[in-house]
Parts: C-alpha cells; sequence; structure tokens
C-alpha cells in the first residue's frame, strides 16, 4: 500500500454531499495516479459536477477525505491551490482583457508562475497576445482559459468539458495538447460528456449515476466487459455505448 | 516538449501583493475600456449641470399658465382692463377657453390655475390646486397683477438688492449635490454591477481555485473607485469652473475627502447589494429601490426644507443627503471638517455597518 500511495496524486475516500435531503453524492471514492488521466463521465445531476468541486475545494464534502499530493484537502487548502490548476464549465474571463494581460494577471495569484509569454506561446496564441477576449474565436479563448489553468506549472489539472461547444479542429488541438501535459507527468481529471475525449484520453474512467460510482476501469475494459456481446454482433464498441446501457436513455435535464 | 523545458526555464518568482496590484490594475482598465461607463461618470453629471445651470441662471422669471373663463356674455369694462393686464404681462401665459377646456388643460397641467370674470355681479373666482406649491405661487402673482389693474396702490416703496456673488446661485448650489449623486450612482451601478456579472460569469469561483486571497479583490474594487472618483471630481470641477466659475470655497481637500469617503460608504453599500445575487435584474431592482428615494428626498436639486419635516429630518439621516451637506457645507459656506462632524459620522456608519453586513452575505458563487 505505501508504494502505491507514493504514486497517488489524489486521492478521495467515502466523499457524501447532501443539498437539504437530496443525497447528490453518495460514497464516492477515487484515485489518480502520477502522470494519468482520469475521466468522469455521467448524465446530468449525476453528481459529477458536485465530486469536481469538493475536489477542488469549492465545497465541504459532508462526509469524506481527500488528499491531493499527499495533504489533506481540509487542512493544507492553500499549499495545494499553488499546485492544481483548474477549468471551470461556463467560465467568462474580462471580455476587455488582452490575452498577456489575462495571463498576467492569473500569473500574479501564485508564488511562483511561468512567463506569460512561454505560456502564451505553448498554447499558439502569440500573434493574439494583444488581442481583448471578446475578439477571439472559441477555441481561441479556451486556449486562454487552460493558458490561465497552467500558468502555476500545476502538477494536477482539473478540467470540466474543456471542449464543449468547440469546433472539431479546436477540440483535437486541445486534445493533443492535453496528451502532451500528461506525458511531462502531470496528473489529469476531466470531465466530459463525450465519450470520443474520454476515450482518447482517459486512463481510467469513472461513470457516476445518481451519486455513485457504477462503473470503473479502463475504456478497452469497459467497452469489453458491458458491450461485449454487442461488439461482436454489430460493429467496434465505443464507450459511448457503454454509457447508454448503463445509464439508460431517458433525457436528463441539467 | 522543447517548449516545456523552455517554459521552466522561465520560471520566475513573483511577489506575494502583486495580486493586488494587478486586480487593482484590471479595475483602471475596465473603466477605461468600457465605454458606457466612462460615458455615465464624466458625462452624464456634467450634462445635467449644463442642462440646469443654464435653464435657471439669468434673470429670468418664472411664467404661469393662467386659464381665463370666456364664457361670460357681457364683460364689464373693467373687467376688459384686467384681461388686457393679464394678456400684456410677461410673467403670465393667458389661455382662453370654456370651462371644459379650461378644466382639460388644469388637468394636463398646462395651466395652473383659472380666473373667472364676475357673472351677475357675483364676484371675481380662482380655479387652483390648494397643494400645488406652483399653483400657488401662480395664485400670489395673478393676484398681483388683478388688484394692480383694478386700481389697488401700493402702499410702501421697497428697494431690491439682487444678489450675484458667486456662491449663492442655484448653479452653486447644485454641484455638491452633483458630485455627491454622480458618487452614489456610478458606485452603486458600477461597482454592484460588475461583482454580479462576475459572479454570474463564474468568474469569482475561478478565483476561489486560485491562492489570491479574496480579499485581494474585494479591496481592488474600493480602490478601483477611488480612481474612478478622481476622475469625476475633476471632470464636474472643471466643466462647473469652465462653464458657470463654479469654485469651492472651502479646503478641495476636505472636499476631496468627504467625496472619498462617500465613495468609499456606497462601494460598500453595492457590495451588500450585490452580496448574493448573480440575477441583474435583481441588482437593479435593489439599487433603484435605494438610489430613486435618496435622489429625492435628499436634496440633490433643492433644498430638503421645501420637504414636510416628517420627510426632510428622518432624511438627514440617509448617505446621501449626509453627503449632499458635507460637501454643499465645504463648497459653499466654507466649512472645516471639524464643524461638519454629524455628517462624516453618519457616513462613518453606514461604512462599517454596510462593509460587516457584506462580509457576512457575500457569496462567490
Amino acid at each position: 500500500m505505501a508504494s502505491s500511495a507514493l504514486n497517488v496524486a489524489l486521492s478521495a475516500r467515502g466523499l457524501t454531499k447532501y443539498y437539504g435531503e437530496l443525497k447528490a453524492v453518495d460514497g464516492i471514492s477515487l484515485t489518480v495516479d502520477h502522470g494519468s488521466c482520469v475521466a468522469l463521465l455521467g448524465p446530468n445531476g449525476a453528481g459529477k459536477t458536485t465530486t469536481v468541486e469538493m475536489l477542488e475545494g469549492l465545497l465541504p464534502p459532508d462526509s469524506g477525505e481527500i488528499e491531493i499530493l499527499g495533504q489533506s484537502l481540509a487542512r493544507d487548502r492553500r499549499y495545494i491551490l499553488e499546485q492544481i490548476g483548474v477549468v471551470l464549465q461556463e467560465t467568462t474571463l474580462y471580455k476587455r482583457y488582452t490575452v498577456a494581460e489575462t495571463i498576467a494577471l492569473f500569473a500574479s495569484f501564485y508564488k511562483s508562475a511561468l512567463d506569460p509569454h512561454a505560456v502564451i506561446t505553448r498554447l499558439q496564441l502569440t500573434e493574439k497576445t494583444n488581442t481583448q477576449l471578446r475578439h477571439l474565436s472559441g477555441g481561441q479563448r479556451q486556449r486562454v482559459y487552460l493558458a490561465c489553468a497552467l500558468v502555476n506549472d500545476p502538477r494536477i489539472l482539473f478540467l470540466d468539458e474543456p471542449t464543449t461547444g468547440l469546433d472539431p479542429q479546436a477540440r483535437r488541438a486541445i486534445w493533443d495538447l492535453v496528451t502532451e501535459l500528461k506525458q511531462e507527468g502531470r496528473s489529469i481529471l476531466l470531465t466530459t460528456h463525450y465519450m470520443d475525449e474520454a476515450e482518447a484520453l482517459a486512463d481510467r474512467v469513472l461513470i457516476i449515476d445518481h451519486g455513485k460510482v457504477i462503473a470503473e476501469g479502463t475504456p478497452q475494459q469497459l467497452i469489453r466487459d458491458t458491450c461485449g456481446d454487442m461488439v461482436k454482433q454489430v460493429r467496434h464498441g465505443t464507450l459511448e455505448d457503454v454509457f447508454i446501457k448503463l445509464t439508460g436513455r431517458s433525457i436528463r435535464e441539467s | 516538449m522543447r517548449a516545456e523545458v523552455q517554459a521552466r526555464a522561465q520560471l520566475s518568482k513573483t511577489k506575494r501583493g502583486n495580486a493586488f496590484k494587478e486586480m487593482c490594475k484590471g479595475r483602471w482598465r475596465e473603466f477605461r475600456r468600457e465605454p458606457s461607463a466612462f460615458f455615465f461618470v464624466m458625462f452624464m453629471p456634467v450634462l445635467w449641470m449644463a442642462i440646469l445651470g443654464f435653464a435657471f441662471s439669468g434673470a429670468k422669471k418664472e411664467r404661469y399658465g393662467v386659464g381665463w373663463l370666456s364664457s361670460a356674455p357681457n364683460i364689464s369694462v373693467g373687467a376688459n382692463a384686467i384681461h388686457n393686464a393679464l394678456k400684456n404681462n410677461p410673467q403670465i401665459k393667458l389661455v382662453e377657453g370654456d370651462t371644459a377646456t379650461l378644466d382639460l388643460s388644469l388637468i394636463r397641467g398646462e395651466i395652473l390655475i383659472v380666473i373667472s370674470p364676475p357673472v351677475n355681479d357675483d364676484g371675481w373666482h380662482y380655479k387652483l390646486d390648494e397643494t400645488n406649491r406652483e399653483a400657488t405661487r401662480a395664485r400670489t402673482a395673478l393676484d398681483d397683477i388683478v388688484q394692480a389693474a383694478a386700481g389697488r396702490q401700493d402702499v410702501l416703496n421697497v428697494a431690491e438688492d439682487h444678489v450675484t456673488v458667486p456662491g449663492t446661485r442655484y448653479i452653486d448650489f447644485l454641484v455638491p449635490g452633483l458630485v455627491a449623486l454622480s458618487i452614489m450612482t456610478s458606485s452603486l451601478f458600477g461597482v454592484g454591477a460588475t461583482i454580479v456579472v462576475n459572479r454570474r460569469e463564474n468568474l469569482l469561483k475561478r478565483y476561489l481555485v486560485t491562492p489570491m486571497q479574496p480579499v485581494a479583490y474585494i479591496l481592488s474594487h474600493i480602490v478601483g473607485r477611488f480612481f474612478i472618483l478622481a476622475v469625476e471630481l475633476a471632470a464636474i470641477l472643471i466643466a462647473a469652473f469652465a462653464m458657470f466659475k463654479f469654485q469651492v470655497q472651502g479646503n478641495l481637500l476636505s472636499f476631496a475627502f468627504v467625496a472619498a469617503l462617500g465613495a468609499a460608504t456606497f462601494t460598500s453599500l453595492a457590495m451588500l447589494c450585490g452580496s448574493r445575487t448573480s440575477n441583474m435584474a435583481v441588482m437593479n431592482g435593489m439599487t433603484n429601490l435605494i438610489s430613486v428615494p435618496m435622489m429625492i428626498v435628499a436634496g440633490v436639486w433643492f433644498a430638503r426644507s421645501n420637504f414636510p419635516e416628517w420627510i426632510a429630518d428622518p432624511a438627514a439621516y440617509l448617505p446621501l443627503t449626509a453627503l449632499v451637506d458635507a460637501l454643499r457645507r465645504i463648497a459653499l459656506e466654507g466649512a472645516s471638517l471639524g464643524s461638519i462632524t454629524q455628517q462624516i459620522m453618519i457616513l462613518f456608519a453606514y461604512l462599517v455597518v454596510t462593509t460587516l453586513a457584506a462580509k457576512r452575505l457575500f457569496k462567490w458563487y
């Protein structure tokens, strides 16, 4: 156990969260190993966002423990915040700041940060350095958000639906970047609605529904175990088949 | 991978406290780059000043709409003389008509008073709304003309001195009021709205997952408010001097100090209003609920003493009233800070209470 703990970047045990009577998260446990990407999948209202917000320290869990980089989130939140990078869903940064100003603002929050221009170069935003955010395309804006998450050279990244609403080219550009970040040894917790995204990026997938983990494994394992029969009969199974089979076809409202 | 090596090589240490500086720079940037913010802060007060200042300057006397009931069949010679006197008096705008027409004009506010010449020797008759101050002024002016035309002689000879020295004109009264009004509106609608939008767009939440101390965000709004205050004060005072030779009679630093205290108080009030909601409609409703009544009773446009005591007396304890009164005493009477401690204490009390309440209620997302 001791040797495995060294490998673990993030671990959560028995997380629960109530909203009034509703048990939004019901005893979720998960680990993210160093240099790996774990994807959380689940229909709207399954408890994904609540889980991620607890892991990011935005919501205190009603019970359960979270350790990040060997430190307790409850006790050492400030230290942990220096080491993580976050892309939240549906965030709008200041529309009238330029790319460079936005990244410099986020850089100023950390004890040590990368040179904003190095981050801009890395995210291929050099040409847009002095462009205000309101003049950028959706894909470029998303890269700025990623730049803000990378400016402190984080060891763990939380990416909440990082490619929602982007065109295929912009999505692939972000996938390439996330793959690179993983190769550099960073750990990634990814939340997504796109099954192909989870298949392409995740080493392990957790499917969450009704506040519980209902399936866990590598994408291949899940496809084989859940849709084995179907795969033989029809075509290559995908993670989407797994997802629909496990969580049903009824439409969930957010 | 090479880019990464490069990036790590450029890893630089930044000092704490930098976040606050960056945030303050950002506040100024937002103000400068938002054309509507610039317009409301710089031009609205100056526009008001120009319109009202020119409208009420000069020796122009008030002019009253008077209705002359012309249904009377056989009009006497005396009545004819009065009719002519009214018709030729520049202070009176005479409208003639029957009862129905004049009543309608009265309702529409086109005339303030109806005068009926005697029918069958039953005497002259005025018809007006006693509760309308302008109508009662119109009656005084009208009656004066009517009596004089009927042959009344003045008993006393009275000489008049007309006051025109700076510091006593309507514009002198108006400018400190506009400064206070501008401080209130740009705090409530500027700072409050920014916080609500930042919350709605998840930016406040994004800040919480960085090590930035949330207080830096709050303080930056207060400092940013002072930048804007400097701009709006300069705009109003320079425009007032250029157009009307307006000058602050007292110490300019005292004036700036009170303005800054007012800005801090209203910024804090704005934060309290914007402490929980992420809905702009709620925010606008709340700020209007606070600002509109104060705008009316605080004595921005005319002296508060025009209101009945049961409004004027409690109104003295409103923050806008305290700010207007303090600025006016410094600007018009040359008062020192020591002589306006009541107003300063009122503003300070609001500042402390709203800050504590906002701190307690503030929700980041």
